[in-house]
């Protein structure tokens, strides 16, 4: 069917237009909700750059997340930065020490990748608690007449996000892409058909670093109080790695769908049982892994084309 | 100058722990190459059985270990029987992800079951101490210590003497080979997982009665259990406890020497410097 | 939306009175003040509902139930005599809570959804600094008040350098109350050595009070002979104690986390370090405290605030009520503090004559009340509560300074002296 070649780019539009209307249709405390849906889903899809299209498992990911906050707060804070250029060093602050972990993780594959990743986190979260410049423990504080309202962060968030699955769809077209997953899937090849391996690992770390240092601004303005364990902790790789896992590594919809399931399916249903839904996120993501391939998002497709293959032909 | 010994041995004899808990992820990772991440939440998962035993029971905690153990082994072959095998099969990342989806359950279960107070297992010598060769030392870290070498001891004989322990160690360097000599290496991949979660409970109930637990409390031992397990050289039972006796004092010594904020900082970094210049450990054999 | 109601039972403060002379000074300027200021509400139609994002899980999970069953109960006993007076009609009020898993974040969010979700007229305080000045933020930005309490002022004015105008505390101010354990050290064991060693770890609380500690020390007559820093969440403290042992301090004071404190606890055992004064703060502000470390526990130290030795109008009433399930404890005085917050923020209400969130705020700031933990006035948005030196003895947490009450030496249990 010829309409179908422009199914993507419809549900793309739709996406933006649904997502510009937002703040017209949602009032103040659904907004609140959509912004953490986006913001999640943009993580998971910063995430998925690297591990599911890179095949980089990383468990430190909050690292750039908080690195991004960190430094769009001393810019503001310390140098009075308005948000807008905070963002631009946030999303560099990301970028390079994400490129910085991508060397010095270079020679490590699979599992020490991973393990060797976490501990780099625990080091960085180390760190921040005890530097003084930023406060210690204590953290910072954004001037509150220097962050934007709600609606333009929810914007913020909303492009970044949109940025992000962009970069993904493209690399689901581009010869860049090509690269990288031949690189994922079988490195000593892919070095012999003439990729240069280390330079495509580090660049996609330090892409998929600078759009977390983003998204870690955007929550920086969001909860105007920015503390090492709000910005650098676990909570924040485990959703990233949950919610892309269980939607699909590796899609482009996936890290989107992963994020609606966890968090607004399952977390915001529990509100009053935040251990039940940890839970039930624990029994999902086992569930994905062992019973689909694409996880949530790709069993779907499967689905809908076994569905799409009984109907019949259209003249 | 005894100040300093004294901080090495006390950090050599906490070593003990940290050789317990990464010899169960030593087994794990050498016999499958699987990082199993729920280690930690069958750590204090552990704790809190032997926890619900001494309640009920008044047993003392090291004794209720006898039946803790036995429970810790199906809970863990059943995991790796049912679960694990598949996705291993299956290949990439799959295991490791469904241990991560583990962790996660089983952390948040014990929340559910227990609270997320922090909960000590009683003991008399839970704050014990003695004094030995001018050194004050904590008698519950002796018996840590003491209980690393039994397990490490027992699971070397095991391996090199015993008939499963051979067969353990061909399915793990190869297991298509071992396979096809009629191995039976589901199997054996459960026994080692099972092996590995009683481990962890052993260390989880030491740690109790050291400190106290809370559904969290395995994580910190995770990432120390694994520093044990690559600078030990993964296949290297001995290496194992080497490893967690050096880990042990490298930690008190950095401690020492720079103070407690910055030690942390110090050894993970330490340990992804081990990662990048030397994967293989002290006593591993250097893989490509 | 409309929020659930309850049918719960009703008590209504003395201060009755002066709430309803209040209301109608309040009534008359009402007419002028309604629709001035941001903020939700006008005359209220039905049921007014407070908010409280609260630590109900995770790490703090045995401070958020304890808040929670002071704000209910208070709320309780208005509703059964009737419903708040305001604007002229009574309304019951509804306590909605959101459980934050003692993440900051969440605290945000949810302070939040409580406000704009839940209707919530104005807020009531979290546990801690750590979330409650993420909730004080949300007040700040949406124009809320909130009260609070367990939250030490200085650490929570430094997370606002400009200054809260929404947020109102009611607790300790930390310069005086770290200085109160030199005194009370005095106090209890006049021949100690002076020599004090420090615990405190890389947490917010644990960085503040070393630091008050090191500066105040010399005016009272002590000095630092050791002072160890360490993250939260360690649990070896083996080298800290031999060499606090070594320095020959026999003052021992403590700010750091409860699982952290009852290993160092066994561990000072352990090592035969035999401190004559020795606090554990935040520590072992809990009944796990002497559960988990038995005879360990007995003479340890931690601040408190109000006692049941206090008794103001209404105070016998809860005490009498909370006392033999909760014990004489930490626990007790959250509780108590906990229900007199929320008769602030009740009287303020009412005074406001409407669930306009200025009015009401202006409201507070022009608290004069008989509460159930005394008389509260706000300067500079706080309230200091008064400070008391508590010691562990048996399964209460007894004040013993300043106080007549007779205190017990901190022995090690079966060591020789």
């Amino acid at each position: 069917m010829k309409a179908r070649k422009y199914l993507p780019a419809a549900a793309f539009a739709a996406g933006i237009a649904g997502l510009a209307l937002a703040p017209q249709l949602t009032g103040p405390s659904g907004l609140s909700t959509l912004l953490y849906l986006v913001l999640y889903a943009g993580l998971a899809q910063s995430w998925n750059l690297a591990s599911g299209f890179g095949g980089q498992a990383s468990l430190g990911h909050a690292a750039f997340l908080g690195a991004g906050a960190y430094a769009a707060s001393i810019a503001m804070l310390h140098g009075g930065f308005p948000a807008a250029a905070a963002l631009v060093v946030a999303a560099g602050a990301g970028a390079t020490l994400a490129a910085l972990a991508a060397v010095a993780l270079l020679r490590l594959r699979g599992v020490y990748f991973a393990v060797g990743s976490l501990a780099l986190a625990a080091a960085v979260l180390g760190l921040a608690t005890i530097w003084n410049y930023t406060g210690a423990s204590q953290g910072m504080s954004l001037p509150l007449d220097a962050v934007p309202g709600p609606d333009a962060i929810f914007y913020l968030a909303a492009a970044i996000t949109l940025a992000a699955t962009a970069v993904a769809w493209s690399l689901t077209r581009t010869r860049a892409g090509v690269r990288l997953m031949a690189v994922r899937d079988d490195e000593d090849a892919a070095a012999g058909l003439g990729v240069n391996p280390r330079a495509v690992r580090i660049l996609a770390m330090a892409v998929s670093g600078g759009f977390a240092g983003l998204l870690g601004a955007v929550i920086a303005l969001n909860q105007v109080i920015v503390t090492p364990d709000n910005v650098f902790g676990m909570d924040w790789t485990v959703a990233m790695l949950v919610m892309t896992i269980t939607g699909g590594a590796g899609t482009v919809v996936g890290p989107i769908a992963g994020a609606f399931v966890v968090y607004y399916l399952i977390q915001q249903q529990l509100l009053d049982y935040p251990t039940l839904s940890a839970v039930l996120s624990g029994v999902l993501l086992i569930a994905v892994v062992r019973f689909t391939r694409d996880g949530i998002w790709g069993a779907l497709c499967a689905g809908a084309r076994k569905l799409a293959r009984k109907l019949p032909e259209e003249a | 100058m005894s100040q300093w010994a004294a901080t090495v041995v006390n950090g050599a004899l906490l070593g003990g722990v940290y050789a317990i808990a990464g010899l169960g992820l030593a087994l794990v990772f050498g016999v499958m190459r699987l990082v199993n991440l729920a280690h930690a939440a069958f750590l204090a998962g552990g704790a809190y059985l032997t926890l619900t035993l001494t309640t009920h029971t008044g047993l003392d905690p090291l004794l209720a270990l006898v039946v803790v153990l036995p429970v810790m082994f199906c809970a863990g072959y059943a995991v790796q029987r049912w679960l694990l095998n598949a996705l291993l099969l299956a290949g990439s990342q799959g295991a490791l992800v469904a241990t991560f989806g583990l962790l996660i359950l089983i952390q948040n279960v014990l929340t559910l079951g227990y609270g997320a107070e922090p909960q000590a297992l009683p003991a008399p010598y839970a704050d014990a101490g003695l004094t030995v060769a001018g050194i004050r030392v904590r008698v519950i870290y002796l018996i840590g210590l003491a209980l690393a070498g039994a397990c490490v001891t027992g699971m070397h004989l095991a391996l090199r003497r015993t008939r499963l322990g051979i067969a353990l160690r061909a399915a793990a360097a190869d297991p298509v080979t071992a396979g096809t000599m009629g191995v039976n290496v589901d199997h054996l991949y459960a026994l080692a997982f099972g092996i590995g979660t009683a481990l962890a409970g052993v260390s989880g109930t030491v740690v109790g009665v050291a400190f106290s637990v809370t559904p969290t409390s395995g994580l910190s031992y995770l990432l120390l259990g694994f520093t044990v397990v690559v600078l030990g050289g993964a296949g290297s039972v001995a290496g194992t406890l080497a490893a967690g006796l050096l880990v042990g004092i490298a930690e008190a010594v950095a401690g020492r020497a720079i103070g407690g904020q910055y030690a942390d900082i110090v050894v993970y970094l330490a340990f992804v410097a081990l990662l990048a210049f030397r994967p293989q450990g002290l006593f591993g054999t250097a893989r490509a | 939306m409309t929020p659930r109601t309850k049918e719960t039972a009703v008590y209504l403060p003395r201060a009755r009175r002066a709430a309803l002379a209040t209301a109608a000074t309040a009534l008359l300027l009402a007419g002028c003040a309604s629709g001035a200021g941001s903020g939700s509400g006008g005359s209220p139609a039905g049921p007014i509902t407070l908010g409280t994002t609260l630590p109900l899980t995770g790490p703090l999970a045995s401070f958020g139930p304890v808040l929670q069953a002071g704000y209910q109960k208070a709320i309780d006993d208005v509703n059964a005599a009737g419903g708040l007076p305001v604007g002229g009609g009574k309304h019951k009020l509804v306590l909605k809570v959101l459980d934050n898993a003692s993440n900051p974040n969440n605290a945000t969010q949810q302070a939040r959804e409580l406000i704009q979700n839940d209707g919530a007229s104005a807020l009531l305080g979290s546990f801690s600094p750590d979330l409650n000045n993420p909730v004080s933020t949300v007040a700040q930005q949406l124009h809320v008040p909130v009260i609070m309490t367990v939250t030490p002022i200085q650490a929570w004015r430094a997370g606002n350098p400009d200054g809260w105008t929404y947020a109102w505390d009611v607790f300790d101010y930390e310069p005086s109350t770290t200085s109160l354990f030199f005194k009370a050290a005095t106090a209890l064991a006049p021949s100690n050595d002076r020599k004090v060693a420090i615990f405190a770890d890389t947490e917010n609380d644990g960085i503040l009070w070393a630091r008050l500690w090191k500066a105040e020390a010399a005016q009272y007559g002590y000095t630092i002979a050791y002072s160890a820093s360490f993250p939260p969440g360690t649990s070896d403290f083996s080298q800290y104690v031999q060499q606090a042992k070594a320095s020959g301090a026999q003052v021992l004071l403590a700010q750091m986390l409860p699982p952290d404190g009852i290993a160092l606890w066994k561990q000072i055992h352990a090592f035969g370090w035999k401190p004559t004064v020795a606090a554990c703060n935040k520590c072992s502000a809990s009944a796990l405290f002497p559960k988990d470390l038995g005879a360990l526990a007995e003479g340890t130290l931690n601040f408190g605030w109000w006692t049941p030795d206090d008794i103001f109008p209404g105070t016998q009433r809860l005490v009498s009520y909370w006392e033999p399930s909760t014990g004489n404890n930490i626990s007790l005085e959250m509780k108590v503090t906990a229900y007199a917050i929320t008769g602030i923020m009740t009287h303020a209400i009412s005074a406001a004559g409407s669930t306009n969130s200025s009015a009401i705020n202006t409201a507070l700031g022009k608290t004069s009340l008989d509460t159930v933990i005394g008389h509260v006035a706000f300067t500079g948005q706080a309230f200091r509560t008064t400070d008391y030196m508590l010691q562990w003895q048996g399964d209460s947490q007894v004040r013993i300074y300043p106080t007549t009450v007779k205190h017990v030496p901190y022995v090690m249990p079966g060591l020789d002296k």
